[in-house]
Formats: structure tokens, sequence, C-alpha cells
């Protein structure tokens, strides 16, 4: 079967992680927050991510994704694009406004080329084309979750 | 004859008819034949009257000559009156009176007045001769009775013989004059012959004169007067004939000049008439020609001799069917068609063949010529190639296919496009799950596992599914940027894995310009192609072999394979979208294919060979064109 090597739509727009992470996480390991109107996206994804061992919460859409984003900072932001009210670039602009250091991941089963671009303008982290392979996921998880501790691990040697 | 131009007019042509007139008008030679006969009758009734004078002269004499012959005469009994009665008184010595002697003496007067009248010149004196005896004698005869016989006696002898003498000199002088008389007479009546003689002649001369004058004159006057008209007849004889190449030459003003300039006129106009109808005829775009009852080529417009390559020279006299060859001059025949229905037959669609043999489609009318009495005298046809008419009309339909295809497919695309989109979003979830069930079992379980992969591999189908949905209905213009045709297939082919039973083979012309093209959808026509060759090849092996090449100024790509080949009723489909003989397959790839390599200008053609396999030949243009 002929197969392309790399999904179409996975653009690597900001390939170099955010480097001034510097804020202090009560938990080492990451927090992601899974944002879909559709909830058995929510629930798979919060099924493998919580099984590999990271903290997972899931909003429905935009105004929840911001409310939890408020009450817990999530270092990682996992959100569809096309949602009812609130669509996900316009989640990302709000919630970069209060919390800049989260990194966003947009997925989206469009092939929407403004949207796209008004993400990439506000800062996002990257963006998956549906359907995305789990484990492609949970391998930039794995290296943002690295970068932190790395991160973590400097700002203890600047406080020491 | 006699060549001429005319100079007024405009046609300029070779005038090849005899002059009108030639020598004086009728009028002057009608007068001059008049007056030549009526001199003829002058002359001859002169003649005549010459002749008539001396023949009647002539006969005078002779009649002349009669009335002295009988007054000689009379003179001549009157003497023997005389001498008879003296005579016998001498003799027998009775003396017999002269009975009613006063009436003789008065007869013999008269008898010598008119012999003296009637006397020509020469014999006058003989008639004088005749009086003296007449007198002699008379007195004697008085002297005889004057005295007795009886008794003188003697005297009497003497007297006797005197008489006796007096008689026979009287009877001599008598005799001269007579002949002297008869002289006359015959010279006159030999003068009269001759003069009837030559009368005869002049008459018969003047006859002869008259007769071949006459001849002559009527003949030349008739012929001169017969001549202009006898042109004239020739040269309507040939108008009738259709022949307008001459014209009457008028050399000089006559009779006939106004009749000969009407009819020139008459030439002229109809020349010009049938020159402006054959001008018309042969402006008319259309060509046209006309056929006799035996479908004889009569007419041959100048559309004609184009259209057919036959000039008018070798077309006129053919049959039709041998100059059009056309595929229904035998049976369907517009003219024909048009005589037998006694109208005009319009717009049938016949295949004609020019010299060169090649067919053209034209579109023929056709209607019957008639005569002024109503028979038909053959047909005219009118046609029209309707090759470009045609061409433009399937282009016209194409284009109208083409924007109804376009519509339908714009919609087909929007709704390709929101299905392709909305699937997506479940069968992330479907992923999702799979993965997390594949996570969660253990390599105790290998039934489940080999599930999980085949829910793995039919999301990869689906989503190709999708993936060919969705490139369908990006109709998007391509971002046409300069590139390296071969740069763009190797880089595209890193991201292309086929089975490992297919070998890919590239062919890369070095040489090939660059061009104007947009790498992903480039890549997305290599994608269709070399999947579509990889279907094609099936579960054998095979091969795939790529080729670049620069053809002129143009760039070819051509995509070959060893795979199942096409058939032949199914090439022409082969683009359509949705056409497709896969169980899998939606049938689009070629569909985007072809409309990408359209919105670059380009073309593709495929040649397959069923069973050995296809070639796709994709031609491009160079950057610079
Ligand atoms: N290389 C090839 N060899 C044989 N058949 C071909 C080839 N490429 C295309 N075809 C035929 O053309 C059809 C249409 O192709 P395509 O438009 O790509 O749609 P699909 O691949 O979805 O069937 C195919 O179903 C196949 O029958
Ligand atoms: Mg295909």
């Amino acid at each position: 079967m002929l197969r392309e090597k790399e999904p179409i739509l996975s653009l690597h727009l900001n390939p170099k992680p955010n480097k001034n992470i510097i804020q202090v996480q009560n938990n080492d390991k990451l927090k992601i927050l899974v944002v879909d109107d559709q909830p058995g996206m929510c629930e798979t994804l919060v099924d493998i991510i919580e099984d590999a061992g990271y903290f997972i919460d899931s909003a429905e859409n935009g105004i929840i994704a911001i409310e939890k984003t408020k009450a817990s900072k999530f270092d990682l932001i996992l959100m569809d694009i096309i949602m009812p009210g609130k669509n996900g670039v316009e989640t990302l602009k709000e919630i970069k406004k209060f919390h800049p250091q989260a990194i966003v991941i947009l997925m989206t089963a469009y092939t929407a080329p403004d949207l796209i671009m008004e993400a990439q303008k506000a800062g996002v982290y990257e963006c998956l084309g549906k359907p995305f392979s789990p484990g492609r996921l949970l391998k930039i998880i794995e290296r943002l979750d690295k970068e932190k501790e790395s991160n973590l691990k400097k700002n203890k040697k600047v406080c020491q | 004859m006699k060549n001429k131009v005319l100079k007024n007019d405009h046609f300029t042509r070779q005038e090849n008819l005899p002059p009108m007139h030639k020598g004086p008008g009728i009028a002057p030679r009608l007068f001059f034949m008049i007056f030549a006969l009526l001199t003829l009758m002058v002359i001859s009734s002169l003649v005549a009257f010459w002749r008539n004078r001396t023949v009647h002269d002539a006969f005078e004499k002779i009649l002349y000559e009669i009335p002295h012959e009988r007054a000689i005469n009379d003179v001549q009994t009157a003497i023997t009156d005389y001498i008879m009665p003296a005579n016998d008184y001498l003799i027998t010595g009775d003396p017999v009176e002269i009975l009613n002697r006063d009436i003789l003496d008065e007869k013999v007067r008269l008898a010598f007045v008119e012999c003296y009248r009637l006397a020509r010149d020469d014999e006058t004196p003989l008639v004088k001769r005749v009086e003296d005896d007449f007198i002699k004698i008379k007195n004697l005869s008085d002297e005889i009775f004057s005295f007795n016989v009886s008794t003188d006696r003697e005297l009497a002898g003497k007297i006797m013989k005197n008489m006796d003498k007096l008689a026979i000199d009287s009877r001599i002088h008598v005799r001269d004059l007579l002949k002297m008389h008869d002289q006359h007479m015959a010279s006159a009546s030999y003068e009269a012959e001759q003069a009837w003689r030559s009368t005869r002649r002049w008459m018969t001369s003047m006859f002869f004169l008259a007769l071949i004058l006459g001849m002559g004159l009527a003949t030349y006057i008739s012929l001169s007067i017969l001549r202009p008209l006898k042109i004239l007849d020739t040269t309507a004889t040939k108008i009738a004939g259709g022949d307008l190449s001459g014209a009457l030459v008028i050399e000089r003003k006559g009779e006939l000049t106004s009749l000969a300039e009407s009819f020139n006129q008459m030439i002229i106009s109809l020349r010009h008439q049938i020159e402006t109808s054959k001008t018309i005829l042969n402006a008319i775009a259309d060509p046209v020609f006309t056929v006799d009852n035996n479908m004889t080529i009569t007419y041959f417009s100048n559309a004609c001799e184009r259209l057919t390559g036959f000039s008018a020279e070798e077309a006129l006299g053919q049959r039709c069917r041998d100059i059009f060859k056309s595929n229904i001059c035998e049976n369907l025949c517009a003219i024909r068609r048009s005589a037998r229905q006694d109208k005009p037959v319009l717009n049938v669609e016949i295949q004609m063949k020019n010299k060169e043999s090649d067919t053209i489609p034209i579109m023929a009318s056709a209607s019957c010529l008639k005569d002024w009495k109503g028979n038909i005298m053959g047909g005219c046809e009118v046609f029209r190639d309707i090759s470009d008419w045609k061409r433009m009309t399937k282009e016209l339909k194409d284009a109208e296919q083409q924007l109804i295809l376009s519509e339908r497919l714009a919609v087909l695309g929007r709704l390709a496009s929101s299905v392709g989109h909305e699937l997506r979003n479940p069968l992330a979830v479907v992923q999702n799950s799979a993965y997390y069930l594949k996570s969660k079992i253990g390599e105790d379980q290998p039934k489940l596992i080999k599930h999980i992969h085949m829910i793995e591999n039919e999301i990869d189908s689906a989503n190709k599914i999708i993936e060919d949905l969705l490139g369908f209905s990006r109709t998007k213009k391509p971002e046409l940027i300069p590139l390296y045709l071969n740069s763009t297939i190797e880089s595209s082919l890193h991201r292309i894995r086929v089975r490992e039973d297919v070998k890919i083979d590239l062919n890369l012309d070095p040489d090939i310009p660059n061009m104007m093209g947009d790498k992903n959808q480039l890549h997305q026509v290599l994608v269709n192609l070399i999947s579509n060759a990889e279907h094609a090849i099936g579960k054998n092996s095979g091969q795939i072999t790529i080729t670049t090449k620069k053809r002129g100024e143009n760039i070819e790509l051509k995509i070959s394979d060893t795979g199942c080949g096409i058939a032949e009723e199914d090439i022409g489909k082969l683009f359509d979208p949705f056409f497709t003989t896969k169980t899998k397959g939606i049938g689009l790839g070629l569909a985007i294919t072809k409309s990408i390599i359209k919105n670059h200008k380009g073309k593709i053609d495929l040649t397959s060979v069923k069973g050995k396999g296809t070639d796709f030949i994709i031609t491009f243009k160079s950057q610079t064109q």
C-alpha cells in the first residue's frame, strides 16, 4: 500500500519550543488540557495521555477551556480549531493573553489556511491534521515534558 | 470581318461582327434606283417615239403612194374613156355621144389634180406628159366628133392614126409613170421594213437593257438593304445562343443606325446584366452551381472553384457527381429531390469530396431552374462548407458540457469537501481508540492485535479516499513558480512509498528547461499516477518508469508501467470524475491530475496495450513560453 511518510497537514510552525518557561510547577510532569466539542476525541485522548503518566483535563468548548486554564495553569493545550461558540484560534489568543507560557497544539479536520495563519501569528506550537497518530502526539508531549524538566532543573540551579 | 474595339464600352472586347453599312445609305440607293428606272423609261419612250415616227413616216409614204396609183389608174381609165368612143366612132362612123361628158371631164380633172398633188418631183414631168397626151387626145376626140367620119374617111383615117399613136404614147407614158410610182412604192416599203426592223432591234435591246439594269439594280438594292438586316439577324441569333461577345460596328450614319445603336445598347446592357449577375453569383461566399436535366454542370461559381479545387473550365460540362463525389449524390441528390417535390429543398447535410479527395461536410440547398413555360430545365444548388461550423458547434457543445460538468463538479466538490472533513473527526476518534486498545493488549493476544491492525489499515484507506475527495474539491489555482521538474520529481519520490516488488526507475533528462509549476500539485499528480500504476501492476511484481525528456521547447514527463493496461472502451472515460474500475477506487485521481495539468497549461495523453502496460505522457511548456 502506498502511503505518505508525513501527513500533508502537519506543519512545523514553531519548531523550537518556548525557551522561557520559568514558572515553577507543583508537579514536575506536564499538565495538559484537551479541548474538543467531540466527546469521543476528549475521552480517547484523556485515556491515552493519562495512561502515559501525565495530568490531563478536558473541556468541551473554548469558554470552559479559558476558565479551566485560568484556574490551573496548563502547560500544554490540545485544541480543536472548529468548535461551536469560540473557535480554537480565538480561544488560543485569549489564553495567550493571561498565560503566555502555554504551549498550544491545534488539531483540525479542515484545511483552513487563513485560520492556521492567524494561529501562527498568535503563537501556536504546532497544527495537527486529524486523524493523526496518537503515538506521534505522545512523542511531542514527551519531548515537551523533557524540556520542562530541564528548564525546571536550570531554574533550580539559578535559585540555588 | 472586321475587328474593332468599342472604346466607350467598358467591357472592352474584340468585336467580331461585320460593319452594318458600307457605301451609300438606303435612301440614296433607293433614289438612285428609282431615278435610274425613270430615266430608263424616259429613254425607252423617247426611243420608241423616235422609232415610231420613222416607222410612221415609212408607212405614210406607202399610204401616200396608194392613192397615187389609183389616181394614175383613174387617169388611164379616163384616157381610155376618151379614146374608146372616139375609136368606136371612127370605126363605125356611128357617133356615140360620150356619156356624161361633164362628169367624165370632172373625173379626169380631179384625177389629174390628185395625180399632181401626189406626184413627186421626179414624177411631175411624167404626169405633165400624160396630161399633155390627154389634152391632145381630148382635143383630137373633140376634133373627131366635130366632123362627120363617114364623109371624110381619109381624114378620119389620119386622125385615127394620130389617135392610135397618141393612145400608145399615153399608155407608154402612164406606164412610165406607174413604173416610177412602183419604184417609189418599193423604196417606201423597203424603208418601212427597214424602219420596222430597226425599231424592233431597238426595242429588243431596250428591253434587255431595262431587264438587266432593273435586275442589277434590284439585286444591288435588295442586297444592300438586306445586308445590315442580315447582320442584325446573325447577331440576334448569336445573342439568342448566348454569345454576347460582339457588337454591331457602325461605320457611318444610316437609316439603321439608331436601330443598330439600340441593338448595341441592348447587347451592352444584356452583357452588363449578365456580367452583374455573374459578379453577384461569384461574389456569393457560398458556392453556387447549376445543372441541366442531365445533371451536367452549366454554371460553377468562384466559391465552388475554391471549395472543390476544380476550375470552372474543368467542371463545366461534367456530370455533377463526378465533380462533387458526394456520398448521397446518387439517391439523395438535393436537386433531384427538389425537382420531384417541385419546391426548394433546404439544408441537406452531405459529405462531399474535393479534388484532393478530402471529405468536406456541406449543407446544401437546392431549387429547380424553370424556363418561362415552367418546364424544369435543371437545378441550382447552393451549399456551404460546414466543417468550421461543425467544429465550432462541437467546441461549443464541449464547452457547454464542460461548464455543466464543472458546475456539477463544483457542487460535488463542496459536498465532497464537507463530507470529507466531517469524516475525519470520527476517523480521528477511531484511530485514537485503536491506539489505546493496542497499547493495552499484550503480546499474548495476537488475534486482537491483528484486528486492531486491520482497523488502522482501513483508517488509512478511508483517509486516502478522503484525501482524493478533498484534492478533487480543492479547485484552487496553482501557485506557479519556476522549477526544475527533475528535482521536483526526486523530492516528491522521497515522500512516496510503493510495495516492495514494484520498482521505480528514473530516467531523467538533465537538459530539460525550467518550467512554471506548483510543487504540491505536481506532487499530487505523481502520487495519483504512481498509485494507479501500482494498482495496475496488482499483486505481481512490476516496474514503473518515470522519464523526462526535452521535446523542442516543451518538457515531456512519461510515467510507464508494466501493469494490466486499459480496455479500449474505457480510454475515453478515463479522465471523467468518478470513473473507476476498482472496487476501492472513487475515480477521482485522473480527473484531478487532468485538471492540475490543465491549470499548468500542459496536456496529458496516454497509450496503453492491454495486458502489457500503460504510458501516461504529460507535456509541459517551458518557463520561457
Ligand atoms: N496505469 C494504469 N493502468 C491501468 N489502468 C489505469 C491506469 N491508470 C488509471 N487506470 C484506470 O483508470 C481508472 C481511473 O483512475 P483514477 O481516476 O485514478 O481513479 P481510481 O484510481 O480511483 O480508480 C482506474 O479505475 C483504472 O481502471
Ligand atoms: Mg487512482
